[in-house]
C-alpha cells in the first residue's frame, strides 16, 4: 500500500465508502478527543460496471440478533465446512450447496476482491416500476405547451411495462382513468376538503375489488394493472395517455385581478399517496409532481391566494409571521411519512419565478428519496434536460433508479451506530450496535431510503464502545457491514453488501499514525452534513459557533505550535485544507440563508445531503480553474487575488456554472479579434473553458445554472460573492498592488479567518 | 440586467452547436438554451450526446491548498500556479500586456499593436484543455447511419408505406382499435411532412428509422423514435407514439405475418442483409433478426454501434 490517498480512493472506488479516519482509535475517551467522529460517506449502489451480480442469496450467520452476511473477512474452517461470523463470532456450518468448498474453490464472497458483492434475489413475482405524474393546470400556456411535451417525450422514456398515472390540479383535483378505449374519463375531487386513505380508495372504487397485496407482496404485474384503471402499462396505453397530455387545458376556474389561482396540491398529492398506498404498497413507485406555483388552497396550503400577502420570507419565519408555514409542513410530512412506509417516493418539479413553496414540501422529498428540481420555467432546458435525466441509464441499459431500499449497518462490538444522514427515515430497528448517543437519523440501524441513485451517499455516523481503561488490544481490526436490499430497477430484488474492515490504533502512542489516515474531505463533507442536520432545527448563529468551536478543537489537538505563538501554528499535509472547506462552508448557502428565499435553502440543502463526496465538495467551495495563455488550464485559489485581466476563469458551484472572462479578454473578445485567422489561438482560449463546461454539463444531476460574464458584467457577482474577499476596498491600497479584484464586502477573508483560528488554537486559555 | 451577457452566452453556444452539428449531422450536438424564459439557461444537448457513453474525461475536480497553512508553512509554499502579472510580461513575446484598453479594431489592427492577443503564429501551443479532449466515445447508431444518408433528400412516399406495409401485417392479430389509431397518426405524420412542417434533421431520421424498422432492427427503430423524441418533440408529438406502437407491435409479430411487410415486391436491398444471412442461407434473412438474443443480430449491431 502506497499512500493513504491511494488507499482512500482505492476503496471509494470498490466499497462506495470514505471514512473520516482510516485507522480508528482504541478507545471512547480518544475517541471523542479527535473531534471529527468516526463516520463515513456510503454510496450503496455505487456503479461498479466490474461487478457482475452473483445469482444466488446471501449466507447470514445464524444467530438470530446478527444475521451478518459471509463476507472475505470471515475466518473459515474449509475442512470442517465451518465459517466464524466476524461480527458476533458465531460458527456456523456453510449450508450444504457449499460442500465443494475448499481453500482453492472458494465462492466469490470470500475472495478479498468481493468486498461489495451483489445478490439477485428473486423472492416472489418482480412488480413493474411505477410513475404517477401529477400535474398543476394552473400554468400559463406557454409553460403548460412545454410540459405537456416533456411529458410526451419520457412516455418514450419509460420502459414499456411500466405501470404510468395521471393526476392533475387546480381548484379541483382530477384523477384520469386510463383505457384503451375512446372515452376519457376522470374523477373529480374538491380541492379544499382533506380526505382520509380510506375515502379516497372509496371514492376511486378501489375498495370494491379483492384489494391487492396489502400484506406486502408484489403482485404479479397482471393482477395489478387489471385491478387499477388509474394505472396502466405504457405500452398500452400510450397513444391515449398522449392524447390526454396533449389536450390537458389550463385550469378552467377564473382568476380574479389580484388573486392567485387556486391550486389544490395538497388534495393532490394525498390523492396520489392514498391511490399508491391500497394499490402497490411496497413496490417500487414514484409520484411526479408538477407545479408551477404554491398550493393556495386545501391541506397543505402555503400562502393564500391574495396578490398582496407575499409567500413567507426568512424574514417572516424569523419573526414568526409565516401564518401556514406550521400546518402546511406538518401536513406535507404527515403525507411523506405514508409514502416512505409504503416505499413510494415522491418528486417535485417546480418551475416558477417566485417561490412555490419546497419549504414546506421538502420533506415529501427528503423522505422518501425523490428528487427535487428547482427552474424558472417548464419552458428551458434547466428543466427539460434535468427532467430526461431522471431516466438516464447506465452501461446495462438499466435506468439508474432503484426503489424501495432498506439498508442495514451490522457493526463488530468495539463500535456502535449513531445515525444516518440523507434521503432516508428510520426503520426503528433495535439491534445491540445501536448507540444511545444519536447523531443525524438515530436509534434504529436500518433506514428504509425509497429511492435511490447510483450516487445517493447517506453519511453514517459512529462511536467507539471500549472505555479509556479497556481500550482494544492492538493489531485487531473494527468491521462495518452495509447490507443494502432495493428493487433493480429492471424489477429483480437485490441485495448488496458491503464490508469493510479498518486498524485500531492506541491514540496515545499512535496519534501520528491516526493523523496521517485522516481523510480531510470526507471529515469536511461529514461535519457539513451535521451542519446541515442541525440548521432544520437551530438557529444559524448556533449552528456556526458549534462548527467553529469544532475546528478549533481539531487544530488544537492536531496543529503544532508553541503555546500562545500563533506564528508558529502549524498543520501537517493531511489537514491543510480541512480549515479552508470550513471557512467556506460557513459562507455557503447551505448554513447562511441571507441572499436566499427559505425554497432556495431548501433546495439547496436538500441536493447537499444526497451527493456524494466529489459533488458535495465542490457545493462547500467551488472548483475554480484558470484559462490564459501561459500554459495549460490550472486549479487556482477561490480567492479574489486570481481574477486577472488577461485570464478566463471557470467556476463551478454545483448549481451554477460561471464562465468569467477577465479584463482584457473581455475587451478582446469584444473587439472580435476571435473571428480573425491570425488570431486563432485567442479563439481556442475562448473556445477551451467552454468545452470543459460542456464535459459538467453533460454529466450533472440536476442541470446547473450556465452563466458567461465578464469583468464589471452584472452577474460576475456569482464569481465575487464566492471567491475569498482577500482584497476589499478596505485593504486595497494598504496593500499597495492592483493584482486580482477587491470585493465590496465586509466579510471576513480567509486570511484573518485563519489568524483568529491560530490565535484561539495556540492559546492557553481556550 | 442579464440581457448583455447572456446575448454573448447565445452566440458563444450558438457557435459550439453549429460545429458539431456540421461535423455529425444534428444528433450530437448542443442545441441554444431558453434566456427568455428560463434565467441563465444551460445550453441543452441532443439525445445522441447525452447517451453517448465514451469513456469520460477527468472532471475538473482539483484544488490549490492555500498558501498560508499548506505543509511547512513558512517554508517557500507551493507557488500558487498563476503568475503575477506584476511580473514584466516583456520578458515573453508571447504575453500580451496585462492591461490596457484594447482599442477598437478599425478594419484590421497592425499586429504589431499592443494590445491584442499575441498572433497565433508567434505563439507556441495554443492553450490546450485542462483535461485531453474527449476520446470520441462510440456515437449512437443513427447518427452513422444518418451521415451515410445525409446526401439524399429523404422521401415521404417511401417512409409511409413502409410503415403502412407494417400496419396491415399487424392488422391480422393486434386490435382494430390499436391500428386504427396507429394508421390515424401515420395520417399526421404524412399530413405534417407534405405540408412541409417537419425539419430535414428530423425527415432523415425519420426515414432511416424506416429502413430499420423493415429490416428488423427494431431496438436501432426504437431507439431513434427516442432520439426524435428528445430531440424534436414539439415537431413529433403528436404522431410519434403511433410510430413507437408500431414498432412494439411488429417486434411481437410472428415471421410468417412479417414476411409480407418486409418484403414488398419490389424487395429492398439492404446492404446488412448478407452479413445476417449465412447462419440459415435457406431461409428468409429477416427471419434470423426476429429473435432479439440472436447472437448474429448482436453482433451485427455492436459493430454498428462502434463503428
Amino acid at each position: 500500500m502506497a499512500t493513504y490517498q491511494e488507499f482512500i480512493q482505492q476503496n471509494e472506488d470498490r466499497d462506495g465508502v470514505r471514512f473520516s479516519w482510516n485507522v480508528w482509535p482504541s478507545s471512547r475517551l480518544e475517541a471523542t478527543r479527535l473531534v471529527v467522529p468516526v463516520s463515513c460517506l456510503f454510496t450503496p449502489l455505487k456503479e461498479r460496471p466490474d461487478l457482475p451480480p452473483v445469482q444466488y442469496e446471501p449466507v447470514l450467520c445464524s444467530r438470530a440478533n446478527c444475521k451478518a452476511v459471509l463476507n472475505p473477512l470471515c475466518q473459515v474452517d474449509f475442512r470442517a465446512k465451518i465459517w466464524a461470523c466476524n461480527f458476533c463470532f458465531q460458527r456456523n456450518p456453510f449450508p450444504p450447496s457449499y460442500a465443494g468448498i475448499s481453500d482453492v474453490n472458494q465462492p466469490a464472497e470470500l475472495m478479498p476482491q468481493f468486498s461489495t458483492i451483489e445478490y439477485i434475489v428473486q423472492r416472489g413475482p418482480s412488480a413493474p416500476l411505477i410513475f404517477l405524474y401529477v400535474v398543476d393546470t394552473c400554468l400559463e400556456e406557454e409553460d403548460l405547451q412545454a410540459l405537456r411535451e416533456s411529458l410526451q417525450m419520457s412516455l418514450s422514456l419509460l420502459p414499456p411495462n411500466a405501470l404510468v398515472g395521471l393526476i392533475t390540479f387546480g381548484r379541483m383535483v382530477q384523477v384520469h382513468e386510463l383505457s384503451c378505449e375512446g372515452i376519457a374519463k376522470s374523477y373529480v375531487f374538491r380541492g379544499t376538503k382533506e380526505l382520509s386513505a380510506k375515502q379516497i380508495q372509496e371514492m376511486l372504487g378501489l375498495m370494491k375489488q379483492p384489494v391487492p397485496g396489502q400484506q406486502g407482496r408484489p403482485q404479479a404485474p397482471q393482477d395489478a394493472s387489471a385491478s387499477c384503471r388509474f394505472l396502466q402499462p405504457v405500452h398500452r396505453v400510450d397513444m391515449n395517455l398522449t392524447d390526454l397530455l396533449g389536450e390537458l387545458q389550463r385550469d378552467p376556474w377564473p382568476v380574479p385581478q389580484g388573486k392567485r389561482p387556486l391550486r389544490s396540491t395538497g388534495v393532490a398529492l394525498s390523492v396520489a399517496v392514498g391511490l399508491l398506498e391500497c394499490t402497490f404498497p411496497n413496490t417500487g413507485a414514484r409520484v411526479m409532481l408538477f407545479t408551477g406555483g404554491p398550493p393556495t388552497q386545501g391541506p397543505g396550503m402555503v400562502v393564500g391566494d391574495e396578490l398582496k400577502t407575499p409567500i413567507r420570507s426568512w424574514h417572516d419565519i424569523q419573526k414568526d409571521n409565516a401564518r401556514h408555514l406550521k400546518k402546511a409542513t406538518k401536513y406535507h410530512e404527515a403525507l411523506a411519512n405514508r409514502s416512505a412506509v409504503n416505499g413510494h417516493s415522491i418528486d417535485i418539479y417546480a418551475c416558477a419565478l417566485d417561490q412555490t413553496g419546497l419549504l414546506e414540501m421538502k420533506c415529501l422529498s427528503n423522505l422518501t428519496g425523490g428528487h427535487i428540481v428547482m427552474g424558472d420555467s417548464f419552458n428551458t432546458s434547466l428543466f427539460k434536460q434535468t427532467f430526461q435525466r431522471v431516466f438516464s441509464k447506465d452501461y446495462n441499459g438499466d435506468f439508474r433508479m432503484a426503489f424501495g431500499s432498506t439498508m442495514e449497518v451490522k457493526t463488530s462490538r468495539e463500535l456502535k451506530v449513531c445515525g444516518a444522514i440523507g434521503p432516508c427515515v428510520s426503520l426503528n430497528s433495535k439491534s445491540p450496535c445501536v448507540s444511545e448517543n444519536e447523531m443525524g437519523i438515530g436509534s434504529t440501524n436500518q433506514w428504509k431510503v425509497c429511492s435511490l441513485t447510483p450516487s445517493t451517499t447517506l453519511a453514517m455516523y459512529f462511536e467507539v464502545v471500549n472505555q479509556h481503561n479497556a481500550p482494544i488490544p492492538q493489531g485487531g481490526r473494527g468491521v462495518i457491514q452495509f447490507v443494502t436490499q432495493f428493487q433493480h430497477s429492471n424489477t429483480q430484488r437485490r441485495i448488496r453488501v458491503t464490508t469493510v474492515a479498518r486498524n485500531w490504533a492506541d491514540a496515545q502512542s499512535q496519534i501520528q499514525h491516526i493523523e496521517s489516515s485522516f481523510d480531510q474531505e470526507a471529515a469536511a463533507v461529514l461535519m457539513a452534513r451535521l451542519g446541515v442536520f442541525r440548521a432544520e432545527s437551530e438557529e444559524g448563529p448556533d449552528v456556526l459557533r458549534w462548527l467553529d468551536r469544532q475546528l478549533i478543537r481539531l487544530c488544537q489537538k492536531f496543529g503544532q505550535f508553541n503555546k500562545d505563538d500563533p506564528m508558529s501554528f502549524k498543520l501537517s499535509e493531511s489537514l491543510s485544507l480541512y480549515p479552508q472547506f470550513m471557512f467556506h462552508l460557513r459562507r455557503s448557502p447551505f448554513l447562511q440563508v441571507f441572499n436566499n428565499s427559505p425554497d432556495e435553502s431548501s433546495y439547496y440543502r436538500h441536493h447537499f445531503v444526497r451527493q456524494d463526496l466529489t459533488q458535495s465538495l465542490i457545493m462547500i467551495q467551488p472548483i475554480l480553474y484558470s484559462y490564459s495563455f501561459h500554459g495549460p488550464p490550472e486549479p487556482v485559489l477561490l480567492d479574489s487575488s486570481s481574477i486577472l485581466p488577461d485570464r478566463i476563469l471557470l467556476m463551478d458551484t454545483f448549481f451554477q456554472l460561471v464562465i468569467f472572462h477577465g479584463e482584457t479578454i473581455a475587451q478582446w473578445r469584444k473587439a472580435g479579434y476571435q473571428e480573425m485567422a491570425e488570431y486563432d489561438n485567442f479563439k481556442q482560449l475562448l473556445q477551451a473553458p467552454l468545452d470543459d463546461a460542456q464535459e459538467i454539463l453533460q454529466t450533472r444531476f440536476p442541470m446547473p445554472r450556465y452563466i458567461d460574464t465578464e469583468h464589471n458584467g452584472s452577474q460576475a457577482r456569482f464569481l465575487l460573492s464566492k471567491v475569498n474577499p482577500s482584497q476589499t476596498h478596505n485593504n486595497l491600497y494598504a496593500m499597495g498592488q492592483e493584482s486580482g479584484a477587491p470585493i465590496l464586502t465586509d466579510d471576513v477573508s480567509l486570511q484573518v479567518f485563519m489568524d483568529h483560528l491560530k490565535k484561539l488554537a495556540v492559546s492557553s486559555s481556550a | 440586467m442579464s440581457n448583455m451577457s447572456s446575448m454573448s452566452n447565445m452566440s458563444s453556444m450558438s457557435n459550439m452547436s453549429s460545429m458539431s452539428s456540421m461535423s455529425n449531422m444534428s444528433s450530437m450536438s448542443s442545441m441554444s438554451s431558453n434566456q427568455e424564459r428560463g434565467w441563465n439557461d444551460p445550453p441543452q444537448f441532443s439525445y445522441g450526446l447525452q447517451t453517448a457513453q465514451g469513456p469520460r474525461r477527468n472532471l475538473l475536480t482539483k484544488r490549490v491548498p492555500p498558501p498560508a497553512f499548506g505543509p511547512g508553512a513558512p517554508s517557500p509554499s507551493p507557488a500558487p500556479p498563476y503568475s503575477s502579472p506584476l511580473a514584466p510580461p516583456s520578458s515573453s513575446p508571447l504575453v500580451p500586456p496585462p492591461c490596457g484598453i484594447a482599442p477598437p479594431p478599425q478594419g484590421l489592427p497592425p499586429p504589431c499593436m499592443a494590445t491584442p492577443p499575441p498572433p497565433c503564429m508567434a505563439t507556441p501551443p495554443p492553450p490546450c484543455l485542462a483535461t485531453p479532449p474527449p476520446p470520441r466515445g462510440p456515437v449512437t447508431r443513427q447518427r452513422d447511419l444518418g451521415s451515410s444518408q445525409s446526401e439524399s433528400e429523404p422521401d415521404v412516399e417511401g417512409v409511409v408505406s413502409i410503415m403502412n406495409r407494417a400496419l396491415s401485417a399487424c392488422r391480422q392479430v393486434v386490435p382494430v382499435q390499436v391500428c386504427d389509431d396507429v394508421a390515424k397518426r401515420l395520417h399526421l405524420l404524412d399530413v405534417s411532412w407534405r405540408s412541409g412542417r417537419l425539419s430535414l434533421p428530423v425527415r432523415r431520421r425519420m426515414n432511416i428509422l424506416a429502413l430499420e424498422l423493415q429490416t428488423g432492427h427494431w431496438d436501432s427503430a426504437d431507439e431513434i423514435h427516442r432520439s426524435l423524441m428528445v430531440d424534436h418533440v414539439t415537431e413529433v408529438s403528436q404522431w410519434m407514439v403511433g410510430i413507437k406502437r408500431l414498432i412494439a407491435e411488429t417486434r411481437n409479430l410472428s415471421p410468417e405475418l412479417l414476411d409480407p411487410a418486409q418484403n414488398p415486391e419490389e424487395p429492398v436491398q439492404n446492404p446488412l442483409e448478407p452479413v445476417l444471412n449465412p447462419l440459415q442461407p435457406s431461409q428468409n434473412p429477416v427471419e434470423v433478426v426476429q429473435d432479439p438474443a440472436d447472437p448474429v443480430q448482436e453482433s451485427v449491431q455492436s459493430t454498428i454501434s462502434q463503428s
